[in-house]
């Protein structure tokens, strides 16, 4: 007996070490490669690198998804009782991921975290009173123009969208076309749902109410119809491709000079810059539909959230906590996307003139950034508003018609789906 | 008369030539397109008017691409699944394309369309439930449940084409072949499966295609990024948010596209050549 | 032949058990969800057919219909002669075949995500180089996949250029089994090479012909990720084909249920077209 029990201890004593030592392994799913070369890969490695060596107990494995493929995975893995413990994840879907139980709420483990020390408050990424995720990068709708095309033309910088209708006129030819938006039903219809939701909050509109109902079929609503139709009629200020653009032609049109102006995602700004346009790149605040006023936007981004059966919560919320810390912030800046903490804009690297932009983004979205609503038929919505909004270039649909039509159909559609 | 048939042939000749050269360029212009810009530096690439020639032509998309282990074990993985899926199809599929050519038995016809009918269901209605299944099982990024699964896809109409390649080779030397005391086993393998190896490497080769640049099924069988196979890592360069990565793109693409042109120019002698050494003697 | 007979089905059984082992739980699960009402992965409420009754009276889905036969057939229409034409050219005694063979299976080696962004950029109305050629040619502005009537046209031809060489393959594979000797005795009795190749060759070929029209019109009824990346579906909808709407349904909306009843009517059309391109194989029997 007396052996036994000394077998058990000496036993004991050697796994504890062990057990101890050894080293808790995280999943991490990215759409970025870590050291891939480009400024987002190389700030992940180092962010790894940096969590590795504050925390040298716990291991993050980055798994590399494609971005398309992130809602589909996870939704399909939570629902066979597999999923990773932390998920970068774009704020539209967290409404998405919440009602499928895909996610988990990270209350319990935020009781201690800085809950003002935010850029936009604690509650933007909470629903039903619950926090879900820690948003690690904002990025807003500003107006990306070619200095060097309205030089040309002899052309001001529109602060209105009348004035983008006359500047964006004057500028249309075959060659390059003076105000780019995208109305393509590929990609999700991503372009054409992000301009349309900042162009309701500019007009003054919500597109839906927290029901998920589609409620902007009202006078926001209308301005922004009537806006789509006079840059391709009146003004003839967008060219009827606009039809079939997606970022992907608005970003290249920008780097080649082929788009005057377009509305697209701050995060864009660098690369359009390093991708060909170099200094003639600018940016301006979203224009509004009031002289003098700034027009209100709506702050997207990726976000961090935590699996619904993430194997090891505790260390997957450090990692959680320490990618959207103010240090590693600086990091998340220094590779192109803006900070989410307001403490990090008082570190040295963004007070430099370089990083003024960055900057002066923040103090915009500061004042007028909201956040959105995002129901759960979010992609479903963007097939049904691209093809409405495509009718009025290519079937000469009345505007207020195509914007009833849109609002039904959508509403029809989320009836019948209960 | 002579003269006419010679120049008749002469005219078939010139006109064959002709329209194999146009149907090369069709097939080729957009894709010298894309190699072209894979030679451009990033700059370059979204300009307009654009640049036909790249100036200055750089390899630096190609170095990139191929010192990253990554890519290279991309590569592996789907040569290691093509590969494995061929082998597995064709000795799965042959037995059976013969027994369906050859013999006559109970519930043949049932059989038969039940088998071509599982490749009817369209993939993308199975992709969530294997998915599912996977991961009851714990078979997601395991090498041998993927060649099962494209197996499983490909089997039938493999087994419906080799069929076609059996029933037109008369049954004359399997007769004798048996009359010799081969057995049915033997007959198949000694006799029958060296007169079809022309449709054995076309079928090798559309599976060697479909499995090489599959996107869907690898990108749900597999979560790990060793474990990726080609498409699914080159589909990142087009879903980088920022933009797409023309140069590196079209670089990866063109990589991509090498191992099926030299399995093509590999497989294609064997396609052509079943025809005199057949023997399928009058 | 007499031997025993359990011979073909022992040669069958690998084929069963590999389809039956992988398949079978996948195509239940497909077929039984289109029974129900989901949300997201979760099944709701067992529904009967009130799915497919729900398809019926949705007019997007029978647009979608249209448009898919449209898409498959239009195709057909075009890979099928011109494989035809590119197996019986090469088939030739002509110098530099395995060249002129190599370079034109080179469409067919790209994947549909490649292609269509190949063609996406070429067709591109800001800085594609045919819009460049068009340019210098004099042409305005010309819009090709922001034309509604004309994307779908657009994507049938691009499927048409990736797919040809699949058919060249395998009817160049099945010329090479066609017995010399029958030539020659069409020749003796007269005929040309076009009857030759309506009474001599093509007969020999037809299974070939009907497996590869088959595995075509599966292949076409079920492509999706050409059609997505080029279209999305648009423009107006022009290019949603059933299939598109199965992946966005299933992967993107979640409406799993839905998404599965129409891919049962994908398989009906698949079983439909396959069994008619065998019933017509049968007629033509003549042996």
């Amino acid at each position: 007996m007396r052996k036994l029990m000394s077998v058990a201890v000496l036993t004991a004593v050697l796994l504890i070490p062990l057990v101890a030592s050894a080293a808790t392994e995280i999943v991490y799913w990215d759409f970025i490669k870590p050291g891939d070369g480009t400024p987002r890969g190389n700030a992940l490695a180092k962010h790894v690198e940096r969590f590795h060596a504050k925390y040298p107990d716990i291991r993050v494995k980055v798994e590399v998804v494609p971005p398309s493929s992130i809602e589909p995975n996870l939704i399909q893995g939570a629902a066979a009782g597999s999923t990773p413990d932390v998920v970068r994840v774009y704020n539209y879907f967290l409404p998405m991921h919440v009602s499928a139980g895909s996610v988990q709420p990270v209350d319990k483990y935020a009781e201690k975290a800085d809950k003002g020390d935010w850029l936009l408050p604690w509650s933007s990424t909470a629903f039903d009173g619950k926090k879900y995720a820690l948003p690690y990068e904002y990025r807003f709708f500003a107006l990306l123009y070619r200095k060097d095309i309205l030089d040309k033309a002899g052309v001001q910088v529109p602060t209105t969208w009348d004035e983008v209708c006359q500047a964006a006129g004057k500028i249309n030819s075959p060659q390059v076309m003076g105000y780019a938006f995208g109305l393509s039903q590929a990609n999700s219809a991503y372009a054409a749902l992000e301009w349309t939701e900042n162009m309701i909050a500019a007009a003054g509109g919500q597109l839906f109410d927290e029901r998920g109902r589609a409620v902007f079929n009202n006078a926001a609503g209308r301005r922004f119809f009537q806006t789509i139709a006079d840059l391709i009629g009146k003004c003839k200020a967008s060219g009827q491709a606009v039809v079939e653009f997606t970022y992907n032609h608005m970003d290249e049109g920008l780097k080649a000079g082929t788009i005057a102006m377009a509305s697209l995602g701050t995060h864009r700004y660098l690369a359009i810059r390093a991708g060909g346009a170099g200094e003639n790149l600018r940016w301006a605040p979203p224009p509004s539909f009031e002289k003098g006023k700034a027009a209100p936007v709506h702050v997207n981004g990726w976000t961090l959230v935590m699996g619904r059966h993430a194997k090891h919560p505790e260390a997957a919320w450090k990692f959680m906590e320490f990618m959207t810390s103010p240090e590693t912030q600086v990091v998340v800046a220094q590779a192109g996307e803006m900070p989410t903490r307001k403490s990090t804009y008082q570190d040295a690297w963004l007070k430099k003139p370089e990083s003024r932009f960055m900057v002066e983004w923040s103090e915009y979205i500061a004042k007028n950034g909201r956040s959105g609503r995002y129901p759960v038929g979010w992609f479903d919505f963007g097939q049904i508003l691209a093809e409405g909004a495509q009718s009025i270039g290519l079937r000469n649909t009345a505007p207020d018609k195509a914007l009833a039509e849109v609002v039904e159909r959508y509403n029809k559609s989320i009836d019948g789906k209960k | 008369m002579r003269t006419s048939r010679r120049m008749r042939a002469a005219w078939a000749d010139a006109a064959t030539y002709i329209i194999l050269c146009l149907g090369c360029v069709v097939a080729v212009a957009p894709i010298v397109w894309g190699l072209l810009t894979s030679l451009k530096t990033q700059n370059n690439i979204a300009i307009y008017p654009p640049r036909w020639f790249p100036a200055p032509l750089t390899l630096e998309h190609y170095r990139v691409l191929l010192v990253d282990k990554g890519v290279v074990r991309f590569f592996i993985n789907s040569l290691i699944l093509s590969v494995g899926t061929i082998l597995l199809s064709l000795a799965v599929a042959a037995p059976a394309a013969y027994a369906a050519a050859r013999f006559r038995f109970r519930g043949k016809h049932t059989i038969l369309l039940a088998i071509l009918a599982t490749s009817m269901i369209p993939g993308i209605s199975i992709l969530v439930p294997i998915y599912l299944l996977a991961v009851k099982v714990k078979l997601l990024n395991n090498y041998p449940f993927l060649i099962l699964v494209y197996g499983a896809w490909l089997v039938p109409q493999a087994v419906w084409f080799i069929k076609g390649f059996v029933e037109v080779i008369p049954r004359d030397m399997e007769e004798a072949a048996l009359l010799d005391g081969c057995s049915t086993l033997g007959a198949f393998v000694r006799v029958v499966l060296p007169l079809i190896q022309p449709g054995l490497a076309a079928v090798a080769i559309l599976i060697f295609v479909f499995v090489w640049n599959d996107f869907l099924i690898g990108v749900t069988l597999t979560t790990q990024e060793e474990m990726r196979p080609v498409q699914v890592g080159l589909v990142r360069f087009l879903q980088d948010t920022l933009g797409v990565w023309w140069g590196q793109f079209m670089a990866f693409t063109m990589l991509a596209v090498a191992p099926i042109l030299l399995a093509f120019f590999v497989l294609q002698k064997r396609f052509i050549a079943g025809l005199s050494s057949g023997g399928i003697k009058g | 032949m007499t031997s025993k007979p359990v011979i073909p089905y022992l040669f069958l059984l690998p084929s069963l058990a590999l389809v039956g082992a992988i398949a079978f739980y996948p195509i239940y699960y497909a077929i039984e969800i289109s029974l129900y009402e989901t949300r997201f992965l979760q099944k709701v409420a067992f529904v009967g057919l009130d799915q497919y009754a729900r398809l019926l009276a949705d007019a997007g889905f029978l647009r979608a219909l249209f448009t898919s036969l449209r898409y498959a057939l239009a195709s057909l229409a075009l890979t099928i002669p011109i494989g035809m034409m590119f197996a019986l050219l090469l088939n030739r005694p002509i110098r530099f075949r395995a060249f002129f063979r190599t370079i034109l299976v080179i469409p067919w080696t790209l994947s549909q995500a490649v292609t269509a962004m190949l063609w996406v950029w070429v067709l591109n109305p800001s800085y594609g180089p045919l819009k460049y050629l068009l340019d210098q040619a004099g042409f305005g502005q010309v819009v090709f996949l922001s034309n509604p009537d004309w994307a779908l046209k657009i994507v049938v031809l691009v499927n048409t250029w990736m797919t040809y060489p699949l058919p060249t393959i395998l009817f160049l594979a099945a010329l090479q089994t066609v017995p010399k000797e029958l030539y020659e005795s069409a020749r003796i009795d007269g005929s040309n090479a076009w009857s030759s190749f309506w009474r001599v060759t093509l007969p020999f070929m037809q299974n070939t012909v009907v497996a590869t029209a088959i595995m075509l019109t599966l292949q076409f009824f079920n492509m999706v990720t050409l059609i997505y990346v080029m279209t999305g579906g648009g423009p107006l909808g022009s290019t949603q084909t059933l299939s598109l709407r199965v992946f966005l349904d299933g992967f993107y909306n979640f409406r799993l249920a839905g998404a599965a009843a129409v891919g049962m009517v994908i398989f009906l059309l698949n079983i439909i077209f396959s069994l008619s391109y065998i019933r017509v194989l049968r007629r033509s029997e003549l042996y």
